[in-house]
């Protein structure tokens, strides 16, 4: 289980700080709305480790994440964008997902397969369409293995009927491995469609939106 | 100059450019019939400014006997040395740069981003004798020998001068990198030689080779430095050109600017282009 217990943040000291309290459970995606400015990405930083709190508790299974640097936190990340390198192939981006010094094209290619690019990966990946590039995106954090994969407004720029396929395969990827999938949208569908438990940030307080 | 400056504002004045920041619309108006004639007006003082003198000295550096010239042993000399400090100032440039650029990058606290710019942009304000004469009075109260210090120092200030050129061209694009990757780097635990190699190196390998070879052409046309360090035995191309033209050979002289000018031609297109392919090189 991952746990945020009263996570208190502000950006300059005059400010109403935020205060986030969630649970997320392992195979399952919990959404987190709220209307744009809202905190919806501060909480994501937060529990990557790219703010640190003033105050509150993050744990993952009773391990306290908070004094992990981003790097060594168990966490994986999938963005609205850049979430690849132009310049490196399917491939190439794949493997920066794979622990410093260790190789292994099969890995790479038995990812690939599992979010359905096979055959794709000696592509460039600025030619890869938006859906695919999220895939590759996926495909990386499957050979990194981390129980918890942070979603930030994954599908926005996809199309609708590329968003219902990817949504579909984040959902899948989820159950199968067990990860804490967090994921924060402000589209509906999207969150009816994933998630299993829905908080909604409203005045800087995360609250249970069921 | 100064014709060229005031035309400049004045073309300016007649026709909207776009200023904002990042990447910038096609204008969806035409220039009007002043703006254009100014524009070329620009344009042909310009081109007449550049090319009527380095025209003067390919053409007098042709006739002037390149034979007579490069059967000196002085020459080879001299060209030897141009190249090995060159080479040698360009690559500190661009490890000094890097380590700046990267560290200027990198850091979230903008003092400290500020501060890193510090060292680079100074040297813009420096003249160069200024410089020379410091690293000559240095060299002399610290009772070191001059000769075998020389080529040192020579490479040092060179490298230092062009620093704030080498920033200029690696900082944007860096930070750049910085902004739309940073946290994806980070949280895929990629750091130092690692991330270079396989992220910065490939996207910035024409920035690099052009900066190498700001930094190769910076040196290779210094006359400021080596006028104080140089010797007789340690000299290089602009000092033996110099020397030529203080020794009324002007046609030796000419002959030397011109191959000077050939050489950062060769430099400035072929850097770029190697540095790039080499970057993009595939890679095991």
């Amino acid at each position: 289980m991952l746990r945020a217990s009263d996570l208190e943040f502000r950006y300059r000291p005059e400010d109403e700080p935020y205060h986030f309290s969630f649970e997320a459970t392992a195979g399952q995606v919990t959404a987190i709305s709220g209307a744009s400015g809202s905190g919806k990405s501060t909480l994501l930083d937060l529990l990557a480790g790219f703010l640190q709190p003033s105050q509150g508790a993050l744990t993952l299974d009773d391990t306290n994440l908070l004094p992990l640097q981003p790097e060594h936190r168990p966490v994986s990340l999938l963005l609205q964008s850049d979430n690849l390198f132009e310049h490196l192939s399917a491939v190439g981006n794949v493997e920066l997902g794979m622990p410093r010094g260790e190789r292994g094209r099969e890995k790479v290619d038995a990812a690939l397969v599992e979010v359905g690019l096979s055959g794709l990966g000696g592509r460039p990946a600025s030619t890869l369409s938006g859906g695919q590039k999220q895939r590759v995106a996926l495909a990386r954090t499957l050979l990194r293995n981390r129980p918890v994969l942070l979603l930030d407004e994954p599908f926005s720029a996809l199309d609708d009927e590329t968003r219902g396929t990817v949504r579909t395969l984040v959902g899948e990827l989820s159950r199968r491995h067990g990860w804490h999938t967090v994921l924060v949208s402000h589209h509906a569908d999207d969150i009816a469609a994933l998630a299993s438990r829905h908080y909604r940030i409203v005045d800087k307080r995360l609250s249970d939106a069921a | 100059m100064a014709i060229c400056a005031a035309v400049i504002v004045l073309a300016s004045a007649f026709t909207a450019v776009p200023t904002a920041l990042g990447r910038s619309a096609q204008p969806t108006w035409s220039d009007n019939r002043t703006a254009r004639a100014l524009q070329w007006l620009v344009l042909a003082l310009s081109v007449l400014g550049f090319a009527l003198p380095l025209l003067s000295v390919l053409v007098d550096g042709v006739v002037g006997g390149f034979g007579r010239v490069i059967a000196q042993p002085s020459f080879w000399q001299a060209t030897a040395t141009s190249i090995g400090i060159g080479a040698a100032s360009a690559v500190q440039t661009l490890l000094l740069a890097l380590v700046l650029a990267l560290g200027r990058a990198a850091a979230a606290n903008s003092v400290a981003r500020t501060l890193l710019g510090v060292p680079a942009y100074a040297y813009l304000a420096v003249p160069s004798v200024v410089l020379s004469l410091g690293f000559f009075l240095l060299v002399r109260n610290l009772g070191l020998p001059l000769g075998a210090v020389s080529p040192i120092v020579v490479i040092c200030a060179n490298s230092l001068l062009a620093l704030p050129f080498a920033m200029a061209t690696l900082a944007p694009p860096l930070d750049a990198i910085a902004r739309t990757k940073g946290k994806l780097l980070l949280s895929l635990n990629m750091s130092g030689w690692a991330q270079f190699a396989r992220i910065e190196y490939p996207l910035l390998g024409r920035d690099i080779g052009l900066m190498l070879a700001l930094s190769f052409c910076f040196s290779l046309g210094d006359l400021g430095v080596i006028a104080l360090f140089g010797t007789q035995d340690f000299q290089t191309l602009p000092l033996l050109m110099y020397r030529a033209l203080g020794s009324y050979r002007n046609n030796d002289a000419a002959v030397i600017a011109a191959i000077l000018l050939i050489g950062t031609i060769v430099a400035f297109v072929g850097l770029p282009r190697l540095i790039e392919r080499l970057a993009h090189a595939p890679r095991q």
